[in-house]
């Protein structure tokens, strides 16, 4: 009896669960009643950027030892869209593990130290021949997170304040750069270049490397880490030392007057030169969708890529395939969420980092869409997160969803200077829902 | 040692506790009546009282009977030999066409009612609860189309716009019924009705020939949604009468009234799904004043094997009022198009019953069976366009087969009928109602006597 109570129970759960539900839905029934349904319908709609500018923010070029793929630059390079620029490059070098006693114990006549420098990067005319000085550095230089505006004192020479070592010239394209220390540089260093006492501490506190500095021609080459050494050996013999680099700093500079281009606006790496750029809550449309969903968003800014190549004399190189885009944000004063809130690093207290669609480069410099949307989603419902927006140029990291720095460059950027929201304009594209 | 009393005690308490879980897990997966009528007022009201008299037509109020515990007439409770739990769903089908000829399908299960019941004194107190749905509030239409977007408009999406109504108001009804003498029955309940009416428009983007949100785009799913919660009391009488127009005939007279009464709640407008939800805003307090119910009935039984019912309800929900319906934008106004949407209700019902065998437990198998016909008429309590009344118009049926477990029946109901009209810019429902209750019944509470 009991059974079939409970049999009965579980067969009527059984009836009720085995009931699914299936629909067929249409338009009918849209129109009826007072208030038909409405709404729902999504829109695109394009906002132009506000207070669009060249900003100026020295890039990051100092390297303390930590990234293997990083580069200094050194030339100079008269180019329509920067304007004369100079790049001087400064490097460190550590001591080897152990140096021969071949070595040790020659006369400093009997040795010869050189610079090697691999060129991995060119912005210039390529048929240009490049002079470059050698200078010592006088005191410890802080690369690490250097910005391209900093200098470091050379050493004076006996009789001089600043002179270079020596001079050496090379052809734009050549594959290696190489300066010959003089030998009165090696009587003078000796020893410090054979002590190789405690780990190579006492060599680093007695030698702090040396300033690669532009005297003439059109190019500026680069030259990264592990294609820079300075090898000692004994004249004569098939043994020699070498020692790797350990810092790189580059310092930029435009010597001349800045070029302009009628409609665009020009970013310069390594100057820092970045566009700024926000978007005016309180203007149409954006004024008009507070609350609204937003189904889709991204930030996109085009570039001109028929005046990077119009502008380009011949013969001239301007590293172009790696060109990549890095966006920092800065917080809104009302801003009442956090970088984390959006989904995106913080760089500091006011800033944070937004990725971008590394495919899109060089051609514009577009933010990831999950980004976008979680920062306007949270911008039309709460008031703006961001105040404005940075676009800076990030040499060397194309294929990537940009938020680490870019390797130091002189490279160039044309961007349009339109502020009204049309297919060439720095613009804000949201698809969105009205309420 | 456990005594019989308490292990059947013990039964009641875990079926009754079985039977409070389903409807939960029922309406998790209902999509309801699937009307687009549902979307006013709050929602469409549901008049359940027993699987006998869903099968009559709906009525039932002066309808007595030990196989069942109707809901409608708390006075019914008072005829009671059995401890006896009732639960039943039905399956739904309705087909929606509005002037333009289009039509849309919708099909879903619900939960129709828990009851449980039991007499204190055999026949003359009776205890009645009954769990089941007050209003619901479903529908589900949609638009279509497709968006261009990304800045360059070079991805072009697909976006469906659909409004759903969810949810409803529920009702937990307790009372008692008492025999005063063979011809009068009084019966009083309290109501408790509670729940939350929800409408959610939703617009979801897929990639042409692709399912699933596309990646870096959201869907915008808006939902207004409405608590309401409150306290009312139902009174009912029961008046029997023998030997009126025959020998052994017998006439009914029930009638049932429900108090007006105020739900108190609020209404608030959340983004998103489940979860995930962000409240948009504040949220709203404010009132919604029900009318008071008449229900009336006669139950007419010429013999041992036949029963005819007539009943009639009114409703005068003209004067109902919501102080949600306000000016503010966000959340929408409740009830949708506000208070003048609504018009007094009426609904009338006819049916008859036939049970060949009578009161005799010893004859055949489809003799036992109760075969039962009905149909009603009801002008609904919304007006959407504030001017057409709105009918509905159904004939139901069912079967009522008894069990090798005495005063235990399986009823097996179904009805078909219209509502609304394609006139006027409205749209006119035809469904179809499959409907199973199984009702147990046992001496669960009472002490076995050797005789």
């Amino acid at each position: 009896m009991m059974y079939g109570r409970f049999g009965a129970v579980l067969l009527c759960a059984a009836l009720l669960w085995a009931v699914t539900a299936c629909d067929d839905p249409s338009t009918v029934g849209v129109g009826v009643g007072p208030d038909s349904l409405q709404g729902g319908t999504p829109i695109t709609l394009d906002v132009g950027a506000a207070s669009q500018r060249i900003a100026p923010d020295p890039s990051v070029t100092g390297n303390g030892g930590s990234a293997s793929l990083w580069r200094m630059l050194a030339g100079r390079v008269d180019d329509p869209l920067t304007g004369p620029l100079q790049a001087n490059a400064y490097f460190d070098v550590e001591s080897p593990v152990a140096i021969p006693d071949t070595i040790l114990n020659a006369p400093a006549e009997s040795l010869q130290v050189e610079l090697d420098l691999q060129p991995s990067y060119l912005h210039g005319d390529s048929t240009s021949t490049v002079t470059l000085a050698l200078y010592e550095v006088e005191n410890e230089m802080d690369a690490a997170r250097a910005t391209a505006d900093q200098t470091f004192p050379a050493t004076p020479i006996r009789n001089g304040s600043g002179a270079e070592l020596t001079v050496t010239t090379a052809a734009s394209n050549d594959s290696l750069v190489s300066f010959d220390l003089p030998t009165r540089w090696i009587e003078d260093n000796l020893e410090v270049l054979k002590d190789t006492t405690d780990s190579g501490e006492a060599f680093a506190n007695a030698f702090h490397g040396f300033r690669v500095e532009a005297r003439g021609g059109n190019a500026i080459l680069g030259f990264g880490r592990t294609g820079t050494t300075m090898e000692i050996r004994r004249i004569g013999a098939d043994l020699s030392s070498q020692f790797q680099t350990q810092k790189q700093f580059t310092h930029i500079e435009r010597t001349g007057a800045k070029p302009a281009l009628s409609d665009r606006l020009i970013a310069v790496d390594g100057l820092g030169e970045g566009l700024t750029f926000s978007f005016d809550h309180d203007a149409p449309p954006l004024d008009t969708l507070a609350g609204a969903f937003v189904n889709r968003a991204s930030i996109l800014a085009p570039v001109d890529t028929n005046a990077w190549n119009e502008t380009r004399p011949d013969n001239f190189v301007r590293p172009r395939g790696n060109i990549g885009y890095r966006t920092v944000a800065s917080l809104a004063d009302t801003a009442s969420v956090s970088c984390g809130a959006v989904g995106v690093p913080a760089l500091s207290d006011t800033t944070c980092a937004v990725p971008m669609v590394g495919q899109a480069a060089p051609a514009s410099a577009l933010t990831d869409l999950n980004v976008s949307l979680q920062i306007f989603r949270e911008s039309l419902l709460t008031g703006p997160v961001f105040a404005g927006y940075r676009v800076e140029i990030a040499e060397g990291r194309p294929q990537q969803n940009t938020l680490s720095l870019g390797l130091p460059s002189t490279v160039p950027v044309v961007f349009y200077a339109s502020g009204a929201a049309s297919t060439d304009s720095t613009r804000l594209t949201l698809t969105v829902t009205p309420k | 040692m456990i005594s019989r009393r308490s292990l059947g005690v013990a039964h009641a308490l875990l079926c009754a506790a079985l039977l409070a879980f389903l409807p939960l897990s029922v309406q998790a997966q209902s999509t309801g009546d699937g009307s687009i009528y549902s979307r006013f007022g709050l929602g469409l009201l549901q008049d359940f009282s027993s699987s006998r008299s869903q099968a009559l037509g709906g009525g039932g109020y002066a309808l007595r009977s030990l196989n069942y515990n109707p809901a409608g007439n708390p006075a019914l409770w008072s005829d009671q030999v059995f401890t006896r739990a009732n639960i039943g769903a039905s399956f739904q089908t309705i087909s929606t066409s509005g002037d333009g000829q289009q039509t849309s399908q919708l099909t879903a299960g619900n939960l129709e009612s828990v009851q449980f019941s039991f007499p204190l004194y055999e026949r003359s107190l009776g205890v009645g609860l009954v769990f089941q749905p007050y209003s619901r509030s479903n529908y589900k239409t949609l638009r279509q189309g497709q968006i261009a977007t990304g800045p360059n408009r070079a991805d072009t999406l697909n976006y469906q716009t659909q409004f759903e109504g969810i949810g409803g108001l529920q009702t937990i009804r307790g009372g008692l019924g008492w025999t005063i003498n063979e011809t009068v029955r009084v019966g009083a309940s309290l109501d408790v009705i509670f729940g939350i009416i929800e409408a959610q428009r939703s617009t979801r983007f897929t990639r042409p020939g692709l399912t699933g949100t596309p990646s870096g785009t959201r869907d915008a799913i808006l939902t207004d949604g409405t608590r309401l919660s409150g306290v009312t009391g139902s009174f009912g009488s029961h008046f029997s009468f023998a030997d009126v127009f025959a020998e052994d005939d017998a006439l009914s007279i029930g009638v049932a009234f429900s108090l007006p009464t105020t739900l108190n709640g609020e209404r608030v407008r959340t983004i998103d799904e489940s979860l995930a939800r962000d409240t948009l805003g504040t949220e709203v307090e404010g009132e919604v004043d029900l009318p008071w119910e008449l229900r009336a009935g006669l139950a007419y039984h010429p013999d041992a094997r036949w029963s005819l019912v007539l009943d009639g309800l009114y409703a005068p929900w003209s004067t109902a009022s919501s102080s949600f319906d306000t000016d503010q934008a966000a959340p929408s106004p409740f009830p949708v198009g506000g208070n003048r949407t609504l018009t007094d209700r009426w609904r009338a019902s006819v049916g008859a019953e036939i049970v060949p065998a009578g009161e005799d437990e010893l004859a055949g198998y489809f003799a036992r069976t109760g075969y039962r016909l009905g149909a009603y008429a009801e002008k609904l309590y919304v007006r959407p366009d504030l001017d057409t009344n709105v009918h509905v118009l159904a004939a139901t049926g069912g079967f009522s087969l008894p069990t090798s477990i005495s005063g235990t029946r399986v009823d097996l109901n179904a009805s078909v009928g219209t509502r609304g009209t394609t006139e006027d810019n409205l749209v006119r429902d035809v469904f179809y109602r499959f409907s199973v209750h199984v009702s147990i019944g046992e001496r669960w509470f009472q002490e076995r006597k050797l005789r």
